[in-house]
């Protein structure tokens, strides 16, 4: 219950700044809408109805679904915790009887909630996924919680570097790089020539390309389990780096802030 | 006037050395972003050889001249820019207007932003490999400077408007980034979009003009529009020049 609130919070301060959200919003729409008019020529202009397996109005949506992920996917955590660590408000929060990644978690979820919703919305009304049998539904359902947490837990192990770095600014537009490239943002990795299937299995492309097509209908039962294996491989992985680092970074904190 | 401009100049390098992980990391990121464009390209151009009479080697050069406006810019302009925002809302802009220069240019070339210079010669050598590919006559090759050089008063000019409003307006911090917004989505053929967006930003607010038009030149297709683009940036200089001494007059000090 004392998560929840966290949860509230988190959703509350996204609202109250409506002015960055609506911002934020729109500058998400102004590219979204300079990559789908640029889609849209080139299947003009190839003659082909089907790139990739993806027809136009499927590319549309594509590229608007991919973006509301890259919005819930944000790497916020690792700006937050840096902040902690510098300032040496770490301490506070180590005093207090709860669990920070616990309460990361939830503050996660809480600011990414409006985009949650959105993305649940698209899932329940215009993708297929809840229409092909209770194995189906149930399946995309815990290949996007387990997507969800891997990539949660991913950036809690990258936030750690905290703990020796000054400065993580630098992190975020690699980070929106690597979304863009490799999450799919900037086109679906199935239009890559075949010597670069392997990508797809990387943890941006599992949060925003792979969860984009399961939303289109596009992954058989068998490549959601493929890639909820391969979420679930990431995720004990970021699991295992927090178990190894987190102790040491404990040591070498000093706690008074720089 | 030169004088002052090389101190500034003198002062903003000695800023940008005592700051140089920050300069190499501004500029590798400025290269990352670039890089993919161009791959994000090179996946349109592998379906199809052209998009509206524009090959992939049009396309790049498109894009690089749009990153050459924009570094140039943000080389030139853009730290004077952030710098001049907080010195309005604070209120600390009396220093300057007590100095015997004209405080509208001291202002906006207040310090040139070096990191930003590395990726501006990069893009700057990738655009003059691509141009001696592309073959411009003398003339077109002249007039595609010209463009750029139009292009990068047109930038100026957008973000002085915008920035310049933090004297009436606090809070629109975020407003600031609009103008790159902008020319972001104008690095594209203006073809690809609907007629009414194409119209409303080839003459309206021209910056997709702004990106298109040196690309033409560059490809040996002159355009009448430069001297519209011209023109435009030549009315919107003057209506900052004048939001600037209204500006001025709404100006609190807190000193």
């Amino acid at each position: 219950m004392k998560y929840w609130l966290t949860c509230q919070n988190a959703l509350m301060a996204t609202l109250a700044y409506r002015g960055n959200l609506v911002l934020n919003l729109l500058t998400t729409a102004v590219n979204v809408m300079v990559t789908i008019f640029m889609w849209l020529a080139v299947y003009n202009f190839s003659g082909r109805s089907d790139i990739a397996g993806i027809q136009p109005n499927q590319m549309v949506i594509y590229l608007i679904v991919v973006n509301v992920l890259a919005l819930i996917f944000s790497a916020e955590p690792i700006f937050k915790f840096s902040g902690l660590v510098r300032s040496g408000n770490l301490s506070v929060v180590l005093m207090r009887p709860i669990n920070y990644f616990i309460q990361s978690f939830w503050d996660y979820l809480g600011r990414g909630l409006p985009f949650l919703v959105i993305y649940g919305l698209a899932t329940g009304f215009i993708s297929p996924v809840f229409r092909r049998g209770l194995l189906y539904g149930l399946g995309s359902l815990l290949l996007m919680m387990l997507t969800y947490g891997m990539f949660f837990l991913m950036i809690t192990a990258i936030s750690l570097c905290s703990f020796w770095l000054v400065q993580v600014w630098p992190l975020r537009p690699v980070l929106s790089a690597l979304f863009l490239l490799l999450g799919g943002q900037a086109f679906p990795l199935q239009v890559l020539p075949p010597a670069f299937a392997w990508l797809i299995y990387n943890p941006f492309s599992l949060a925003g390309n792979q969860l984009t097509l399961l939303l289109l209908g596009k992954l058989s039962l068998n490549q959601i389990l493929l890639a909820g294996g391969w979420a679930l491989g990431w995720a004990v992985v970021a699991l295992g780096i927090l178990k190894i680092v987190w102790p040491r970074g404990i040591r070498s904190y000093e706690g008074v802030g720089s | 006037m030169l004088k002052i401009y090389r101190v500034l100049v003198t002062q903003s390098l000695a800023e940008t050395m005592t700051y140089r992980v920050t300069t190499v990391l501004t500029a590798l990121f400025g290269v990352l972003f670039y890089a993919i464009d161009l791959i994000t390209g090179g996946v349109y151009f592998s379906f199809t050889p052209t998009i509206y009479g524009w090959n992939f080697l049009d396309y790049l050069n498109l894009i690089t001249t749009a990153n050459l406006i924009s570094y140039a810019y943000q080389f030139l302009f853009v730290a004077g820019h952030e710098d001049l925002v907080d010195q309005i809302l604070d209120g600390n802009l009396d220093y300057s207007l007590l100095r015997p220069v004209n405080s509208y240019w001291f202002h906006a070339s207040y310090r040139v932003d070096f990191p930003s210079l590395v990726t501006l010669l990069l893009t700057g050598v990738i655009e003059g490999v691509i141009l001696s590919k592309l073959h411009p006559t003398p003339l077109n090759l002249l007039l595609y400077v010209v463009a750029v050089i139009v292009g990068i008063g047109f930038v100026f000019a957008l973000n002085q408007i915008m920035v310049t409003l933090a004297f009436w307006v606090d809070g629109l911090s975020a407003l600031n980034g609009l103008p790159e917004d902008l020319m972001d989505a104008s690095a594209r053929p203006a073809k690809i979009y609907p007629r009414v967006i194409q119209q409303l930003f080839l003459w309206v607010i021209p910056s997709l003009a702004i990106t298109n038009v040196p690309a033409q030149f560059g490809h040996n297709q002159p355009t009448w529009l430069l001297l519209w683009t011209a023109l435009v940036t030549g009315v919107l200089l003057v209506i900052s020049y004048i939001e600037w001494q209204r500006g001025l007059l709404k100006y609190v000090s807190a000193n």
